[in-house]
């Protein structure tokens, strides 16, 4: 499977696997037990050194929808803030609701994820700027407050909440042009926080990229909160002229992943690679960077400037799917490296101790 | 005051009473019985059940013809072991039979490397710092504690931990590590692991006191042959520090399951925060002028209709 992509750079720094030693007399007639001499000794019987994380389906989702809302809490921001009222109602409107749908989803998932979720709010005891956790629940919160009243907000401009109500007045006393800029700083946050949260762990391939891994989600972010505005949008009958603008917008994005992700995988160790890049889950991410960034550009390239709502929809979907792909691939793929000592060590190596020579 | 232990690793014998000790003092439940096949360690790694460990390391001569198999290489064996910096000293103790043993300054002899691992209290800790609960403190005897009655399972320290020590409990759900027995601490006791070790492989004191008995032992044993004994967790240089619980180790920390440079994952959390709003900025400007260029054609479009 790796084979079919080798002509891809980044794949071809991968060193081949070396073939395992033929087994001599000594391990024959051990059957199996590891019987090593003092200097092959270079792991504690390939055991994993650290723990890995517990994180499975509701953080693979959360990561997803939490940045599908923070991107579109963004780019509704801006839109309203750049547009006028008729142009640019039908993005912030879809928007809105969908960074509200994401941000009511979200802290679920994360109690679900809690193994004491009813202890959920022991998360707001304390705020620790070097925890990229709790930093992250103050801006999901804090979004999740600020979006709630910009939803309703939407609620009372489409006309589903009669102004002359007092939820309406309430609404329309409390949604001003501040909290729409806080969301989209919210929103930005959001997208990030994810890939600061993980890089901040000893596991080997999140710490190998601390450097691009906030920036690789907030490009997803962005990709993926313009594809869910779009692809709800073509449902619900959005203008051309809009729908080629989110088109734009998913292109930006999408070649920032691309150039990051590139990069990133350039700069990992090759132990890190050969863990990552050779588990299943390295396959998925290579995958979503296909599906997510590399189709849709292709596509958007083909279709030259014409407007084409099919188009759009699976560039969209292709986005939204390769988004989630490559979040599960590397949430999974570092929980994989971290089980690998090799990996670790290349990332801890210090200079060496001064040890005796023995003899081979 | 800050409390620790000296784990040192050339006096244990392996018997595995610390492990025991601190499964009963902490009433912690028992692991199972499997056995792994690769060493006499079936307690395999740490765990939130297993506050000690007791690694074996079994570096075996895979030699079919073992040194000292050859009365007549006495000779070349004495200036062989006196050229690696072993002790002439010790050479009539490895002649009595004829077999390998386990003498120091005998590289090519087989040895059994034994260490009881335990959470290492660092400096600079990882959980302690990722903890966003607030539930792991560090306490007045300078240990590293996860209090129970806050910790709502996130499960952010175990990633954290650059050593592999927290871990959540399977059935409980929280993230559970050695306490440095908080509780005898307090009624002045020292640990039970400490208490029950029969050579003293484990001390436990004051950290200061501990380092001069630990460079002692190193020169010690220098001096005896042992010319591989080296400080693990003492003068680091690294983001995490000096560790509470240090060990004196005779091979490579990665013999033992120990990283040899381990750093602190939140120590390059301001440039990734960095990074990510600089990429905010770039995402943000990108997508602000392509909305405006949309809404300014839009316009344009909107002015020429009315115009017509």
């Amino acid at each position: 499977m790796l084979q079919l992509f080798s002509w891809l750079p980044f794949l071809k720094t991968i060193p081949p696997a070396q073939p395992a030693p033929p087994k001599t007399e000594v391990e024959k007639r051990h059957n199996g037990r590891q019987r090593k001499n003092r200097n092959e000794f270079t792991t504690y019987y390939n055991r994993p050194i650290i723990k890995k994380a517990h994180w499975n389906w509701p953080i693979w989702i959360y990561f997803w929808l939490g940045g599908i809302a923070g991107g579109a809490s963004a780019i509704s921001t801006l839109a309203e803030l750049l547009g006028k009222k008729e142009q640019n109602r039908s993005i912030v409107r879809l928007g809105r609701y969908i960074s509200l749908f994401g941000l009511v989803i979200s802290p679920a998932l994360l109690i679900i994820d809690l193994q004491r979720p009813e202890r959920f709010l022991h998360m707001l005891r304390v705020l620790k700027l070097r925890s990229p956790l709790s930093v992250g629940t103050y801006i999901l919160t804090a979004t999740g407050i600020v979006g709630g009243i910009n939803a309703a907000s939407q609620l009372v401009e489409d006309g589903l909440v009669p102004p002359e109500s007092l939820p309406g007045k309430l609404v329309q006393l409390s949604s001003n042009g501040l909290t729409s800029g806080l969301q989209g700083i919210g929103g930005l946050g959001l997208g990030s926080y994810t890939g600061v949260l993980l890089s901040a762990t000893a596991t080997p391939l999140w710490a190998e990229s601390y450097k691009t891994l906030g920036p690789i989600f907030l490009s997803t972010a962005f990709s993926n909160g313009a594809a869910a505005i779009s692809l709800v949008g073509l449902l619900t009958g959005m203008e051309d002229e809009n729908l080629a603008t989110l088109e734009q917008i998913e292109q930006i994005a999408n070649v920032s992943e691309l150039a990051l992700t590139t990069l990133t995988s350039l700069s990992l160790k090759p132990e890190i690679q050969r863990a990552f890049l050779g588990s299943v889950y390295g396959k998925v991410s290579l995958a979503g960077v296909l599906v997510g960034q590399v189709l849709p550009f292709l596509l958007q390239r083909s279709g030259g400037d014409k407007p084409d709502r099919l188009r759009n929809f699976w560039v969209s979907l292709l986005v939204l799917f390769g988004g989630f792909l490559l979040r599960f691939g590397i949430i999974e793929g570092g929980k994989a490296t971290s089980q690998n000592p090799q990996a670790y060590h290349a990332i801890t190596r210090g200079e060496a101790r001064p040890m005796p020579q023995t003899e081979q | 005051m800050a409390n620790g232990f000296f784990t040192d690793t050339t006096l244990c014998i392996g018997c595995k009473a610390c492990e025991v000790a601190c499964k009963q003092w902490n009433q912690l439940p028992a692991d199972g019985y499997e056995l792994t096949g690769m060493s006499y360690d079936n307690t395999v790694s740490l765990g939130a059940t297993t506050w000690r460990h007791v690694a074996f390391v079994e570096q075996m001569n895979t030699k079919s013809q073992l040194p000292m198999a050859n009365q007549g290489q006495h000779q070349g064996n004495a200036s062989r072991a006196a050229a690696d910096g072993g002790s002439p000293a010790a050479l009539p103790l490895l002649n009595l039979n004829g077999t390998a043993s386990l003498q120091v300054g005998y590289p090519e002899a087989s040895r059994w490397l034994m260490m009881s691992d335990v959470c290492k209290h660092c400096t600079n800790a990882g959980c302690l710092e990722a903890c966003p609960t607030g539930a792991i403190v560090r306490t007045e005897f300078g240990s590293v504690y996860v209090q129970p009655d806050i910790c709502n399972g996130c499960g952010y320290c175990v990633p954290a931990c650059p050593f592999g020590v927290v871990a959540l409990a399977k059935d409980d759900g929280r993230a559970f590590k050695c306490t440095l027995c908080y509780d005898r601490q307090k009624e002045g006791m020292e640990p039970a692991c400490a208490k029950a070790c029969p050579t003293d492989s484990i001390l436990f004191g004051e950290i200061e006191n501990l380092k001069q008995v630990a460079r002692q032992r190193v020169a010690e044993l220098k001096e005896e042959g042992e010319e591989g004994a080296y400080l693990y967790g003492v003068d680091e240089d690294t983001s995490v520090g000096n560790l509470n619980a240090f060990f004196l180790l005779t091979d490579k920390p990665e013999v033992y399951g120990l990283p040899q440079k381990p750093f602190l994952p939140q120590s390059r959390v301001g440039e990734s925060y960095l990074n990510s709003a600089i990429a905010a900025l770039v995402l943000t400007v990108g997508t602000a002028f392509t909305l405006w260029r949309s809404f300014r054609k839009q316009a344009k479009i909107q002015k020429e209709r009315e115009e017509w």
